[in-house]
C-alpha cells in the first residue's frame, strides 16, 4: 500500500486552513487504498522569520501524521518553482500511490507541472471521494459547479496527483494510525552533504538531515532539457484593508450577476434596512466591474464569511464563490436558474428573477412595517 | 516579441447532461463563446500590443470545427494569426492532452509543413486560469513544463520589463493577498478576471479578421507513430519522458458520469407567485428571529 502525500499549505506562519481538508482527504482516501498519510510542509527559508517550527506543531496538532518538512534555503516563500523542484525527487524517493494538494493559488501553481514531471494523471477540483468495486473516484465540478464528474483510474498507475476544492472536505473520518516508523528513512539520508545556500533540509519527525540542492537564486540552469528558473518570488502584499465590516456582519445581502447593473446595488442596500448588523457583499464579477470594492468580496479569494443569514441574489454559486459562504447558518438563494449551483448549498432555494423578487419582498416589507405602524397609531 | 494567447470554446447557454449522462446535450454555434478568462488573457494580449512596439499576437484553440468562431472573435479583438488544431475529441479531455496538442503545434514538423503552419517560439504565452466547463486549471502550468519555461499562474497585473525579455506581475492567492513574481522570456503566464475589461471587437476588426486565413491542422496529425519528430520531451531525471509525454497518458482518467451534485442542505424550495415566496421567506424568518 503506497503512501498518501498531502502538501501542507501555510502562510505569513499559519497553515492555511485548507490543509486540514487534504488531510481529511487523503483519510478518505486511505479508507479506501489503505496506505500511510504523510503530510509534506514545503517551507522558503528566505522570509526571514523563523516560522518552520511553529508550522511543524500547528500541522501536529491538526493530525496524527507523520510530518515531514521540506525547508528550502534561500527561497522565498511559497515559490512554487523550488517546491516543485524539490518535491519531485521527494516523491520519487516516497513513490506514493497520491499526491493530494490544494485546488488554490498555491495548488494551481504547483500541482499540474508537478504531475508533468513524475508522469502522473491530474486529476484537479475533487470535491468528494466516490468507490466502485474498491477502487477510488474522485467528483469533480464541472460547468461553473453546475454539473459534477465523476471520474476514475483506468488503470492503477501511480502517483496521481489531485488538487482538492476547498471547504468541501470539512468532517474527518477517524484519524488513520500512523503504520511503521519512519527511523529507517532517516537513516537512509544520513550522508555527509555540503551546507550552505541552496542546500534543501528534509526533516522528518523532528530529525533533520540535509541533501544537497541546487542554487535556487534564479540563476539560468543550462542543464540539457531542465526547465530554466527564471522566475523569481517576491514580497506578498494585501489587497485593500484586511478588516472588512463583513465580520461583524450577522446578515449578508450578497449580489451577483443577476442583479444586472450597477444602480441595482442600491436595492441591496434597502433590503439591508430590515435587518440589524447586516451589511452588502458581491461575488467576484461584481468586483472585477468595479460595482463593489474589494472589501465586500465574498469567496475565496476575498472574504470568507459565516453570518446567521446569507442571502445568494442572482449569484450563480461558482465553487470560489460558495468556498467563502457555504459555513453561513443559514443561506437563502435567488436565481432564475433552477440548477444553479448555489442551490446546492441552500437552505431555502427561491426560483425567481433576482431582481424582481427582491423589489417584491422590499416592498412587501415596507408594507408590512407600515401597517405595523398603523396598529400603533 | 511575439505573445500566444491559448483560448477555448464553451458552451455560454444552459447546459443539460445528455441521457446517457456521458456528457452534456449538443450544442449550437450560437450557444457558444470564448472561455471568459481566456477573454481577459486576450485582451491583455491586444493591450501590450497596443503598448509596445513590434508586438504580434497569435491566437491558438484546439477544439472542434466550431471552435473557428472563436477564433475568428479573437482576431476580431485584435489577435493577428489564429491557429486551429482540430479535434473530434468531445466532452472530457484532460489538460495534459491539450498542453501536448499545442507544444506540439509549436515544434516544426515535416508532416505539417506544406500547411505553412506557424511554429516556433513564443516569448510570452497566455492563457486563462482555467476554462469554466472542465476547471481544471492545468493547460497553462502543463504547457509550460512541456516546453521547460517558468509558468506563474493567477496573474491579476502585468507588466513588461523596459528591456522586454522578463515580466513583473502580481499574482492572486487568498484572502486578498498578492505576490510579486519576476520572470524571464519565454514564459507562461494564466491570467485571472478582473485584470482588465475586455473589449467587443469592433466591427472593422470583424470585417477584417473575416478575410485573415486561420491556419488550421488535425490533433492526430501531431502524433503520428513512428513520426520521426515526435514530441520529445525532456527527460526529467530518471523516468523515461516518451511514454509519459504521449496524450495516451491521458487516456489513464475515463469520466464515468455526470451527476448533479448532491444537495448538501435542506434545499427547501419555495413554491407559488413572487409574492407568495417573498411572505413565505419572511415568515420562515421571522421563525428563525433572523428579521
Amino acid at each position: 500500500m503506497k503512501k498518501i502525500i498531502v502538501i501542507a499549505e501555510h502562510i505569513q506562519g499559519q497553515l492555511r486552513p485548507v490543509t486540514r481538508e487534504l488531510i481529511c482527504c487523503a483519510h478518505g482516501i486511505a479508507g479506501i487504498t489503505g496506505g500511510e498519510i504523510v503530510t509534506v510542509l514545503p517551507y522558503g527559508e528566505g522570509g526571514g522569520d523563523d516560522h518552520y517550527p511553529s508550522l511543524v506543531g500547528q500541522v501536529r496538532a491538526m493530525s496524527d501524521t507523520h510530518v515531514m518538512g521540506l525547508v528550502i534555503r534561500g527561497a522565498a516563500h511559497p515559490d512554487a518553482a523550488a517546491f516543485k523542484e524539490h518535491l519531485i525527487p521527494l516523491m520519487q524517493e516516497l513513490d506514493p500511490g497520491f499526491i493530494v494538494a490544494g485546488h488554490t493559488s498555491q495548488g494551481l501553481d504547483l500541482a499540474p507541472g508537478l504531475a508533468v514531471r513524475l508522469n502522473a494523471p491530474c486529476i484537479s477540483g475533487v470535491n468528494a471521494l466516490g468507490e466502485s468495486k474498491g477502487k477510488p473516484q474522485f467528483v469533480r465540478s464541472l460547468f461553473k459547479g453546475k454539473i459534477n464528474g465523476v471520474v476514475a483510474l483506468k488503470e492503477p498507475v501511480t502517483p496521481v496527483v489531485l488538487t482538492v476544492q476547498a471547504g468541501m472536505f470539512l468532517s474527518c473520518p477517524l484519524s488513520h494510525a500512523a503504520a511503521d516508523s519512519s527511523a529507517d528513512m532517516v537513516d537512509e539520508r544520513q550522508k555527509k552533504m555540503k551546507s550552505g545556500p541552496g542546500v534543501c533540509s528534509v526533516e522528518i519527525d523532528g530529525k533533520k538531515s540535509e541533501i544537497p540542492g541546487k542554487n535556487l537564486h534564479c540563476s539560468k540552469k543550462e542543464v540539457s532539457g531542465n526547465p530554466q528558473q527564471n522566475i523569481q518570488y517576491g514580497k506578498i502584499s494585501q489587497t485593500g484593508s484586511s478588516k472588512s465590516k463583513l465580520d461583524q456582519a450577522r446578515v449578508i445581502i450578497a449580489g451577483g450577476r443577476g442583479i444586472e447593473s450597477l444602480d441595482n446595488i442600491e436595492y441591496l442596500q434597502e433590503l439591508t434596512r430590515f435587518f440589524s448588523a447586516s451589511a452588502v457583499a458581491g461575488s467576484r464579477p461584481l468586483i472585477d466591474m468595479g460595482w463593489l470594492p474589494y472589501e465586500q468580496q465574498v469567496g475565496i479569494t476575498g472574504a470568507v464569511v459565516a453570518p446567521d443569514l446569507y442571502m445568494a441574489v442572482g449569484i450563480s454559486g461558482s465553487s470560489q464563490h460558495i468556498a467563502g459562504m457555504a459555513q453561513s447558518k443559514f443561506i437563502v438563494s435567488v436565481n432564475q436558474d433552477p440548477h444553479a449551483a448555489i442551490f446546492n448549498v441552500s437552505d431555502i432555494c427561491i426560483v425567481e428573477d433576482a431582481l424582481n423578487f427582491v423589489k417584491t419582498i422590499i416592498f412587501m416589507m415596507d408594507k408590512k412595517e407600515g401597517s405595523n405602524l398603523l396598529n400603533y397609531t | 516579441m511575439k505573445i500566444l494567447v491559448c483560448i477555448k470554446q464553451i458552451s455560454t447557454s444552459e447546459i443539460h447532461p445528455h441521457e446517457s449522462a456521458n456528457w452534456i446535450a449538443q450544442q449550437n454555434v450560437q450557444d457558444q463563446g470564448i472561455n471568459p478568462f481566456d477573454e481577459y488573457a486576450l485582451e491583455e494580449a491586444v493591450l501590450i500590443k497596443e503598448r509596445y512596439p513590434d508586438v504580434s499576437v497569435d491566437v491558438i484553440s484546439v477544439g472542434p470545427d466550431i471552435a473557428v468562431e472563436s477564433i475568428r472573435r479573437a482576431m476580431g479583438m485584435g489577435a493577428d494569426r489564429g491557429i486551429h488544431v482540430v479535434t473530434e475529441d468531445q466532452g472530457y479531455v484532460t489538460g495534459f492532452v491539450t498542453a501536448s496538442r499545442i507544444a506540439a503545434t509549436l515544434r516544426p514538423r515535416d508532416s505539417l509543413k506544406s500547411q505553412n503552419l506557424p511554429h516556433g517560439s513564443y516569448d510570452m504565452i497566455l492563457t486563462g486560469v482555467m476554462s469554466e466547463d472542465l476547471m481544471q486549471g492545468q493547460v497553462g502550468p502543463m504547457l509550460a513544463e512541456i516546453l521547460a519555461i517558468p509558468c506563474v499562474t493567477s496573474v491579476v497585473q502585468l507588466q513588461c520589463s523596459d528591456t522586454m525579455n522578463g515580466v513583473t506581475v502580481q499574482r492572486e492567492m487568498e484572502g486578498g493577498l498578492r505576490q510579486e513574481v519576476r520572470a524571464s522570456m519565454p514564459l507562461v503566464l494564466t491570467i485571472q478576471a478582473g485584470i482588465n475589461k475586455p473589449r467587443y471587437p469592433s466591427l472593422s476588426n470583424i470585417l477584417r479578421a473575416g478575410r485573415k486565413k486561420i491556419f488550421s491542422c488535425r490533433a492526430d496529425e501531431l502524433f503520428l507513430e513512428g513520426a520521426p519528430d515526435s514530441p520529445c520531451l525532456p527527460s526529467h531525471g530518471n523516468r523515461s519522458s516518451l511514454h509519459g509525454m504521449s496524450p495516451v497518458n491521458s487516456a489513464l482518467i475515463s469520466l464515468e458520469r455526470l451527476e448533479y451534485p448532491v444537495k448538501k442542505r435542506e434545499a427547501q424550495k419555495l413554491g407559488g407567485t413572487t409574492e407568495q415566496k417573498a411572505a413565505l421567506l419572511m415568515d420562515i424568518l421571522k421563525q428563525r428571529d433572523l428579521i
